[in-house]
């Protein structure tokens, strides 16, 4: 039960946006017939974009 | 005696305490005392009691508990089911993604095929056949080749397995015959590589149904491979069909070839898609 209080919402949240994100995943990997790991790595490429443009445009506007 | 107002009843606060609270879990956040925090002169409204409902600590243990173990399942389907889809993301797939081809050959291989994927594969839409002098194509599928051999046209259509395996007859006319050629003629596999229509096809079973019209014989020839070997021809001999009317159908399998009687010029072109009875793959002079 302590382990349940000390389990942050935000920390749920965390795991339910991973869970969104394989199942997008999962899905456009389908519908793109796309090899496994090249999936992955184009997956992982768009993450890593985003989070730097992400970074950089936060930086702008502060 | 003290009242206190409670949603939506008015009660006396001891006979309450006694009566309903006392004897039930208070593990259950519902249940438990928590409405009784606001003080007594105060009304309770719907909306003070959904906020200490939420509020309360064994609410959230619940809550937490129930989203992470739903998610937890949502994944677990997902790995259980990798390198095919799970049930979560099947209704939002196309039949061709819902069950991939590998999956349907593990199915046939064991005799332990999907029930959805049999009543999807067992599905005979209504066709309307074009008016005017045309032929319709044979099948659903794609066309494989268009083959002038020997004076015969040889019209080839694939179906994969999320196409519909009903058979349809290409032209207006009588059944003549009904035949069929069974795995043992094909033995050699040399022989079968030389016949058009069989390229690439190991030890295939057809059955052929032969139409007659004005410009003779027509032979739409029902191909299968030999690991599904079932074939169901709905035509008999004597019979009139329609233009687009069902002859047969494919339980399983690969290829419709219709062969001509004469060199005949297609309006369609190889690697086209074709709908059986509705895609006009031949147009004469009105």
């Amino acid at each position: 039960m302590q382990i349940l209080d000390q389990l942050s919402w935000r920390l749920i949240a965390y795991f339910v946006y991973a869970c969104c994100a394989l199942l997008v995943f999962d899905y456009v990997w389908r519908v793109v017939e796309m090899p496994f790991m090249t999936m992955v790595a184009t997956a992982a490429a768009i993450a890593i974009a985003g989070f730097v443009a992400l970074v950089l445009l936060l930086r702008r506007t502060a | 005696m003290k009242n206190r107002r409670c949603f939506p009843l008015i009660y006396r606060q001891d006979a309450y305490l006694n009566t309903c609270f006392s004897r039930r879990p208070t593990w259950l956040p519902v249940l438990n005392r928590s409405c009784l925090t606001v003080p007594s002169d105060q009304v309770l409204t719907t909306a003070d009691i959904g906020t200490q409902i939420v509020q309360n600590r064994n609410t959230q243990r619940v809550l937490k508990i129930g989203v992470v173990a739903l998610f937890a399942i949502l994944v677990g389907m997902q790995v259980n089911n990798f390198p095919y889809p799970s049930p979560i993301i099947k209704p939002f797939l196309e039949p061709k993604y819902r069950w991939p081809e590998a999956q349907v050959k593990e199915w046939i291989e064991n005799e332990d095929p999907d029930q959805s994927f049999v009543d999807y594969f067992q599905r005979d839409p209504e066709r309307f056949p074009p008016v005017g002098n045309n032929y319709v194509a044979p099948a659903d599928g794609e066309i494989k080749d268009i083959i002038q051999e020997d004076d015969v046209t040889y019209f080839v259509v694939g179906l994969s397995f999320w196409d519909v395996h009903v058979v349809r007859t290409p032209i207006s006319g009588e059944v003549i015959a009904v035949e069929q050629e069974g795995v043992s003629i094909f033995r050699d596999y040399s022989e079968t590589a030389e016949r058009a229509y069989l390229k690439g096809k190991a030890g295939p079973v057809q059955q052929i149904v032969t139409i007659r019209n004005d410009r003779g014989d027509f032979k739409v020839r029902l191909i299968t491979s030999w690991w599904a070997s079932r074939l169901k021809i709905s035509a008999r001999v004597g019979s009139f069909v329609e233009k687009g009317d069902r002859i047969g159908r494919i339980l399983l399998g690969s290829s419709v070839v219709v062969d001509t009687p004469e060199p005949m010029e297609f309006v369609v072109e190889p690697k086209e898609r074709v709908v059986a009875g509705e895609t006009i793959i031949w147009e004469g002079p009105e």
